[in-house]
């Protein structure tokens, strides 16, 4: 009979990969099967009932093989949200030190005037220069948020936490993309007006930039109609 | 009984790590232990319980060692780490969170 144990646990692991992982999984569920079974015929049952309750309780093992997603556990690890907080705040910190730049060249313009260099236009662009870095930060903090699979969707609360998990995976990817454009649009500002000296028709860009963040929007509300059930 | 199998099936993970918490052990004994605890009603599929391991195992909740049985075949161990009992205290918090809710929602 534990021959016929044996042989069920090969037939089902046929299938696995042929992996040092997979053979001590099967190793570990056969000893452990021979252990019930062991204990079963000790309780007073038959040999063929127990074989059958071992052979019953094994489950679907399939789940096992697919099995490789490692961060659906519990909720995003502390690890994580630790990072993507500091990874936030400095790229906040970042902005203001951009922006800190740019005030202080464009005040040696107004005491050194006199120089010929423009201090003003050398500060912005070290400026837009420094707001690359948080802003690739802050997209990679967004998408930080590892994707929340679970293979039985059969109860409440784990429905519940998939669709909240992805509505704040899109919220921040949403706020992320917000943040470029704006980004984009003041960067854009400067250097048009800049080039062209248009100063008083490129404040356009703010009410373009505006269109695109409502587009935007609009798209993210339409998509979940098809996640909720 | 349906609703029963489906929350414990959910919790499959901080109730492992709870029977860890007590000592190290191994698959069946893990699932004999909950048998007894559930008056013979509730009993882990072996796959549930093996595939709980391993991601137990790769969020580092838990590490695994082979037994040194001098017969028969050997065992495979599993011990919780640190890292375990802080993920196993903050569950425990939320579940008792949810359960008052739940308590409060289903009178």
């Amino acid at each position: 009979m534990k021959e016929k144990i044996r042989q069920h646990f090969n037939q089902i692991f046929a299938d696995a990969p042929k992996t040092r992982k997979a053979l001590d999984l099967k190793q570990e569920m056969v000893q452990n099967a021979m252990d019930k079974y062991d204990d079963m015929v000790a309780d007073g049952y038959s040999e063929e009932d127990a074989y059958q309750n071992v052979i019953e309780s094994i489950g679907d093992v399939s789940e096992l093989f697919t099995e490789v997603e490692d961060k659906n556990l519990l909720t995003l690890p502390e690890k994580d949200r630790k990072k993507k907080a500091m990874l936030t705040a400095a790229a906040v910190g970042l902005y203001i030190f951009a922006g800190g730049v740019f005030m202080f060249f464009a005040m040696f313009n107004d005491i050194f005037g006199s120089v010929g260099v423009d201090f003003a236009s050398l500060g912005f662009v070290l400026a837009i220069l420094i707001c690359i870095a948080p802003t690739i930060m802050l997209v990679y903090a967004a998408n930080m948020y590892p994707d929340y699979i679970k293979k039985e969707k059969t109860d409440m609360v784990e429905q519940y936490k998939e669709v909240k998990h992805s509505m704040n995976k899109e919220k921040a990817v949403k706020r992320s993309i917000d943040t470029i454009i704006w980004t984009m649009a003041l960067i854009l500002y400067f250097v048009f007006s800049f080039a062209t000296y248009c100063w008083h028709i490129t404040w356009v860009i703010f009410l373009i930039a505006g269109c695109i963040q409502a587009i935007v929007g609009l798209l993210f509300a339409l998509k979940p109609e098809e996640k909720h059930l | 009984m349906s609703i029963t199998s489906d929350i414990l099936r959910g919790h499959t993970e901080a109730i492992i790590l709870s029977h860890l918490l007590e000592q190290d052990s191994y698959g069946y004994q893990i699932n004999k232990d909950i048998l007894k605890k559930t008056n013979n009603t509730y009993e882990l599929k072996e796959a549930t319980l093996y595939s709980a391991f391993r991601r137990l195992e790769q969020a580092g909740y838990i590490r695994t060692y082979w037994g040194d049985e001098t017969v028969g075949a050997r065992r495979r161990y599993y011990a919780i780490t640190d890292e375990g009992r802080k993920a196993y205290q903050e569950y425990k918090k939320e579940w008792q969170e949810a359960r008052e809710m739940i308590d409060q929602l289903l009178k």
